[in-house]
């Protein structure tokens, strides 16, 4: 077959496009990698993870160097496995802190390179983390003070927050 | 279909259930019936001959003719939206996430099933009435007596044809959304090109692309199923082709609904 109809060519054009499409959503748009170049595996154990999931991505001064792999709890800390991109070098002293975009945004790894010569390889750990920040329990401290001992000024063994008495 | 009127019989037990019984029974010949049709067509696809040339003109017909309508329908569709979405997140200081609201909504959701209602609704009746038109006129008996297999040449044809070009349109649709609300966001709203991009970028996921897209394989079949099913079955003349569209046309749109929370229940 070489004349081709020009319902043929139609058609053909509709597939194609219809394959550039999902590719260009896939590759630009999903972050999908079709060449998922070697990836180095690294562990890090963290007492919260807070909201961070699976694909979750990882940061280098805000730039994604990686994703999250598996989370699972082991000795009941959670133990994350993030994938980082090969090329990108992480020295064994970074330290490893979940944060969230924003107030309320996505949760994230973001790693702080430190100045070690020795560089992590495929199965090594991260030994310092920061667990994620627990926006709830921040607030209670800001607005109650300390939730150790009392505020200033309110009646000794007084829990609960201050408010004016709405029946009052 | 209503059974004749028959003189009441009074209100007994035995006359209740025996109805009951009589619908029950026939709702499930008439789903297995359908079942039974669309598996033999979904083999058929596979078997000699290939009919590729009928194949080429039901994907020109469901793909390339539905273009115009499936980039106008989602065009407004991603607009509305970013309109809509930016009006209330503006109440919270959080405009700048109208560029993942569209994207997430048109991928998991609006794409397939509007991309899924506008092909049932231009493509499907069109099939539904060739095929009801067909069998109104002798055609498939035709075929049948020329020991052509008419559900191979007439069904399976149009379902591997719908199940290409569906999903195609599926992406084009929610390209063609997203595409519209930027230029929305962007030119009218006075949005960064980059907050929107980059939120929409950070936000949509593979998952998401290709929920849509497991939808659109299922939507796919649907209407091309349903509707060659309620063609190839039509009976009574003009009105019954009339009858058997509006009820393929209905019933595939409301399948699509219902199967969307389905497969989002499932999927998700």
């Amino acid at each position: 077959m070489t004349n081709h109809s020009r319902l043929e060519i139609s058609v053909g054009a509709f597939v194609a496009a219809g394959l550039a499409i999902v590719a260009y959503l896939a590759i630009s748009l999903g972050n999908v990698r079709l060449l998922s170049g070697h990836r180095t595996t690294i562990a890090a154990r963290f007492s919260s993870i807070g909201d961070l999931r699976n694909a979750a991505p990882v940061r280098i001064a805000g730039v994604n160097v990686g994703q999250v792999g598996k989370i699972q709890l082991a000795d009941y800390v959670a133990r994350i496995e993030l994938l980082i991109d090969s090329g990108v070098k992480i020295p064994s002293d970074t330290i490893a802190s979940i944060r969230t975009a924003g107030l309320l945004g996505e949760a994230f790894v973001s790693l702080s390179p430190g100045g070690s010569d020795r560089i992590l390889s495929d199965g090594d750990a991260i030994v310092q983390t920061e667990p994620a920040l627990d926006i709830t329990q921040l607030l209670q401290k800001y607005a109650f003070g300390s939730t150790t001992e009392p505020p200033p000024g309110t009646d000794e063994g007084r829990s609960g927050p201050k408010l004016e008495d709405p029946l009052k | 279909m209503l059974e004749p009127l028959r003189p009441a019989p009074g209100l007994r037990l035995t006359n209740l259930l025996g109805g009951l019984g009589h619908h029950a029974i026939e709702g499930v010949g008439s789903i297995g019936r359908f079942v039974v049709f669309s598996g033999r067509a979904a083999v058929a696809i596979g078997r000699r001959p290939f009919r590729l040339r009928v194949v080429l003109e039901q994907l020109h017909f469901f793909g390339n003719r539905s273009i115009a309508i499936a980039v106008l329908t989602a065009s407004f569709t991603g607009m509305v939206l970013a309109l809509q979405g930016h009006d209330t997140l503006q109440r919270f200081g959080s405009e700048s996430q109208v560029g993942p609201l569209v994207a997430l909504s048109l991928l998991r959701e609006l794409a397939p099933v509007l991309a899924g209602i506008v092909i049932a609704a231009r493509a499907g009746s069109a099939t539904t009435a060739t095929l009801g038109n067909m069998r109104m006129t002798e055609q498939i008996d035709a075929l049948d007596a020329m020991a052509i297999d008419s559900r191979q040449y007439l069904v399976s044809t149009r379902l591997l044809a719908a199940m290409i070009a569906v999903p195609i349109i599926t992406a084009l649709f929610s390209l063609a959304g997203i595409v519209a609300a930027f230029v929305l966001a962007t030119q009218i709203l006075g949005q960064e090109p980059g907050v929107f991009w980059g939120g929409v970028e950070r936000s949509v996921e593979w998952v998401d692309i290709s929920l849509g897209l497991k939808k659109s394989f299922v939507f796919a079949a649907l209407i091309a199923t349903i509707s060659c099913y309620r063609g190839y079955h039509a009976t009574g003349g003009a009105t019954g082709v009339g009858r058997a569209t509006t009820r393929a046309v209905v019933e595939t749109t409301s399948l699509i609904l219902v199967g969307d929370y389905v497969l989002t229940a499932l999927l998700m």
